[in-house]
């Protein structure tokens, strides 16, 4: 038995204990199937068919669901808050949609004598604003709290985008053994990753407009997706990663940073990661795929830094906590990726995988509050505690 | 064998272009005299006199133009909608024209614009005075009157309404200053349905061009990688052509006024797959000569396409009014070719070729193609269809004669296509100039086996 390890791993253990418990500071969270349910019986009814449930995104107060019919002319956008009942449902219609043009005074009825802010001419209707509710022609709803608008690219996302690019020139004109095991193994990933691609969808609710057919959607979303599986199964064989066995303390290192990263952050997308269809799938083929990126920009980034000597290495590890503490949400990817380059050859992938593989079950572990993530997130915890104790109880057998 | 071919494809060449002069002789002409003339006449009527210099401006409404196609495709006849030209005259007063009818028309007040008219007066008053200007005043209806007094004059603006065939409607919106008409505005009101589906498909294939721009971005950072590999193992990489490709292309784009964005992505596009296909690729780039005969077949297929779609029961619009001047036809015709066709038939297949073969290669990049300028249709698909097909004929010769005759190719089939719907451009004389090119290509070089 190798002792250092088995005691590492007690502490490693602890840490991840007392970031569960920092991190677990508000209440767990329902699946969004049961505020489907609750949002389809208690909901306050339109006078129009709600649709199908396209997507569902997290909020600070509950799930915000997202409706449309097979012809998509309308959105329905229900909020149900975690412990209060379902709020009256928004509405977003398409312009072109015919209705009544009501007065001021007859649409004020409807709105419940709600001060007006406005009106807008559609070419067949009129619509009135008022501070909380609309009426469209002469359908009274709540009024939608309005789409996000783009907000740019953010400095870590475009830098992770440059340091792949750097990693892939790096790779190309390097010249180094494959690991064709790995290659095999990202594009399996790349095939699970497809499947798991028409659950995912749900994800993308803001993609939901009026006007606009959700098979439309669907289809670009999942053509969108396999293109992008593709293209990282054809990075895997064009930049290939370094062959190298994990090393213990990669793996343990990576595990503990991901389920910590998750367990402090929780960000919202990843909670509702848990209430997708095919939930296991996100649990067995994006780790890999991503850790094979972040790994690659790690290459770039110490590709970039080599000329500077041991120096690279303090320079890495300081823009990794520079991007964790001032990212945002692009910071925690970025951040890993960093770390992934101040390692050693080949240790990246292991590190990156490791920690994309416990991010998951981290975020669940403190914000979900139904059983299938759990008993998922806590099935990937015990494999890689097991797996972890396995080896050090047989000592360094796998040491590169 | 090679004289036969050459014959045959001489005889097709011909073909092609007869039918295209017939079919351009249909088309729609803005005569600038007679348009002149026109306002002039109407400004007249009213007591005014349109005095010093005119222009005219041309408009294009597509989205209305592609309503009033499919609203008679349902009836089961063909109407398009004429474009809309409208004169100003330096001293004051604009008429606007919509094919025969009156669709706009501002002047300023005259110094005696006469007696102030009760409101009771004013149908009878302005169905006389625009008797010979609006041809069928009589089959609208007044629906509502507003009035408002202004230091001593009173102004009235009278509404007007008349139905039309199938849910649409018209709206005359005409107004008066004591009793002198100073401003007129008709108005097309299409019908709901034909509306929402033309704007339903337009924002859905805007949606799926997504899907193309993240391919060809893809393919932009595997160009780039390239290059950079080639850079560092000390290539030798055409720098010179591909920078003046790359800023060509982005001087275009921006005094056409795209987006900024779309215009440094289709210069870099441009730039980076001249430096990778004239540095790395094994493969001739080709000359343009050989495109010319390819683009008049294009553009014949083009304007056949929505015959038959109707064939089979679909529906795709015939018309694509754009308003565009002759130089903005022009500078769109090459900001297409230059810009897209570098990185669809040349840097894409060469990145892809290797993992799916050229067929594949050649293949995705024409869907992409054929994603970034869709037609509305219906079923939506057919609006790739037709579209595929030109991209597709295009790979076919990148294949066969290099991916400059296809930029020579696309370069003739967007000017002429886009012309064709621009009033204002000598499409006879372009067509003309282009088919003797055409015949001297194939004369002098011959279809190659």
């Amino acid at each position: 038995m190798d002792r250092t390890k088995a005691l590492s791993l007690f502490g490693l253990l602890a840490a991840g204990v007392l970031a569960a418990s920092l991190g677990g500071r508000s209440a767990r969270c329902g699946s969004p199937q049961q505020a489907q349910g609750r949002a389809e019986e208690q909901a306050p009814q339109l006078a129009l068919v709600w649709g199908k449930l396209r997507g569902f995104s997290r909020k600070a107060q509950g799930w915000e669901l997202f409706y449309q019919p097979a012809h998509g002319a309308w959105v329905v956008r229900v909020l149900v808050p975690d412990d209060a009942a379902p709020q009256k449902p928004a509405l977003e219609v398409a312009g072109w949609l015919p209705g009544s043009r009501l007065s001021l005074e007859a649409a004020q009825r409807l709105a419940g004598g709600e001060r007006a802010e406005g009106f807008l001419e559609r070419p067949a209707r009129r619509d009135w604003y008022f501070s909380r509710a609309a009426v469209f022609g002469a359908l009274p709803a709540a009024r939608s709290p309005g789409r996000q608008a783009g907000v740019g690219v953010s400095w870590a996302a475009a830098l992770l985008a440059g340091l792949l690019l750097a990693g892939a020139t790096a790779r190309r004109v390097g010249s180094h053994p494959v690991d064709r095991g790995l290659r095999r193994a990202m594009l399996l990933a790349a095939a699970l990753g497809v499947l798991a691609l028409p659950g995912a969808t749900r994800l993308a609710a803001a993609l939901f407009t009026p006007g606009i057919r959700p098979f439309v959607n669907l289809t670009v979303l999942v053509a969108a997706g396999s293109l992008l599986l593709a293209t990282v199964a054809a990075a895997a064989y064009l930049f290939p990663a370094f062959p190298s066995r994990p090393r213990w303390w990669t793996w343990a290192g990576g595990a503990l940073s991901g389920w910590v990263l998750g367990a402090l952050t929780a960000p919202p997308w990843a909670v509702a990661v848990a209430g997708v269809p095919g939930r296991v799938l996100w649990l067995l083929a994006p780790p890999l795929l991503a850790g094979y990126l972040l790994d690659l920009a790690g290459a770039g980034a110490r590709g970039l830094l080599a000329p500077l000597g041991r120096l690279a290495w303090l320079l890495l590890a300081a823009g990794a906590v520079l991007a964790f503490g001032w990212g945002g949400s692009w910071g925690l990817p970025l951040g890993v990726a960093l770390l992934a380059g101040a390692l050693p050859l080949g240790q990246g992938v292991w590190f990156a995988t490791a920690a994309a593989s416990t991010f998951l079950p981290g975020v669940w572990w403190v914000a979900v509050g139904w059983l299938g993530p759990l008993r998922d997130g806590l099935a990937v915890l015990l494999a890689t505690v097991g797996g972890l104790s396995a080896t050090a109880l047989r000592g360094g057998k796998v040491e590169a | 064998m090679r004289r036969g071919w050459q014959h045959a494809a001489l005889a097709v060449l011909a073909a092609v272009a007869g039918w295209l002069a017939w079919r351009g002789s249909h088309r729609e002409v803005l005569d600038q005299a007679a348009a002149v003339a026109r306002a002039r006449a109407v400004l007249g009527e009213l007591g005014g006199e349109a005095a010093g210099e005119a222009t005219v401006r041309l408009r294009g409404e597509p989205l209305l133009a592609w309503a009033w196609e499919r609203a008679w495709a349902e009836r089961g006849a063909v109407a398009v909608l004429p474009s809309v030209f409208t004169v100003s005259f330096r001293e004051g007063g604009e008429v606007g024209f919509r094919g025969s009818q009156l669709v706009e028309l501002r002047r300023p007040l005259p110094a005696d614009p006469g007696e102030n008219l009760p409101a009771y007066l004013l149908e009878p008053h302005l169905r006389r005075k625009l008797k010979g200007i609006v041809a069928d005043l009589a089959s609208f209806s007044l629906a509502n009157v507003a009035l408002r007094e202004e230091g001593g004059l009173r102004w009235k603006r009278a509404r007007f309404s008349k139905e039309l065939a199938g849910g649409w409607g018209e709206e005359l919106v005409v107004e008066v200053a004591g009793s002198a008409v100073v401003a007129l505005r008709r108005t097309l009101v299409p019908e709901a349905s034909d509306m929402g589906l033309v704007v339903g498909r337009v924002s859905e294939l805007v949606r799926a061009r997504w899907l193309a721009l993240l391919a060809l971005g893809l393919a932009l950072a595997g160009l780039l990688v390239s290059c950079l590999e080639g850079f560092y193992v000390r290539l030798r990489l055409p720098w010179g052509k591909a920078a003046m490709v790359g800023l060509a292309v982005f001087f275009l784009g921006s005094a056409l006024r795209h987006g900024q964005l779309a215009t440094m992505f289709w210069a870099a596009a441009a730039a980076f797959s001249v430096l990778a296909l004239g540095g790395e690729s094994t493969t001739a780039s080709g000359r343009l000569a050989p495109g010319v005969p390819l683009g008049l077949g294009l553009v014949a297929w083009t304007l056949l396409w929505p015959e038959l779609a109707q064939l089979l029961g679909a529906w795709v619009p015939r018309s694509s009014q754009s308003g565009a001047t002759l130089w903005q036809v022009a500078g769109e015709a090459a900001f297409r070719a230059a810009g897209e066709e570098p990185l669809l038939r040349g840097g894409v297949p060469w990145l892809l070729a290797p993992f799916v073969g050229a067929l594949g290669a050649y293949g995705f990049a024409a869907f992409c193609g054929a994603l970034l300028h869709p037609l509305p249709a219906v079923p939506l698909p057919l609006a790739l269809a037709g579209e595929f097909v030109g991209q597709a004929a295009l790979g076919w010769l990148a294949v066969r004669q290099g991916w400059l005759s296809a930029v020579a190719a696309r370069g003739v089939w967007e000017l002429l296509r886009g012309a064709f719907f621009a009033p204002a451009f000598p499409w006879q004389l372009a067509l003309a100039f282009l088919a003797l090119v055409a015949f001297g290509v194939l004369l002098w070089t011959g279809p190659r086996r």
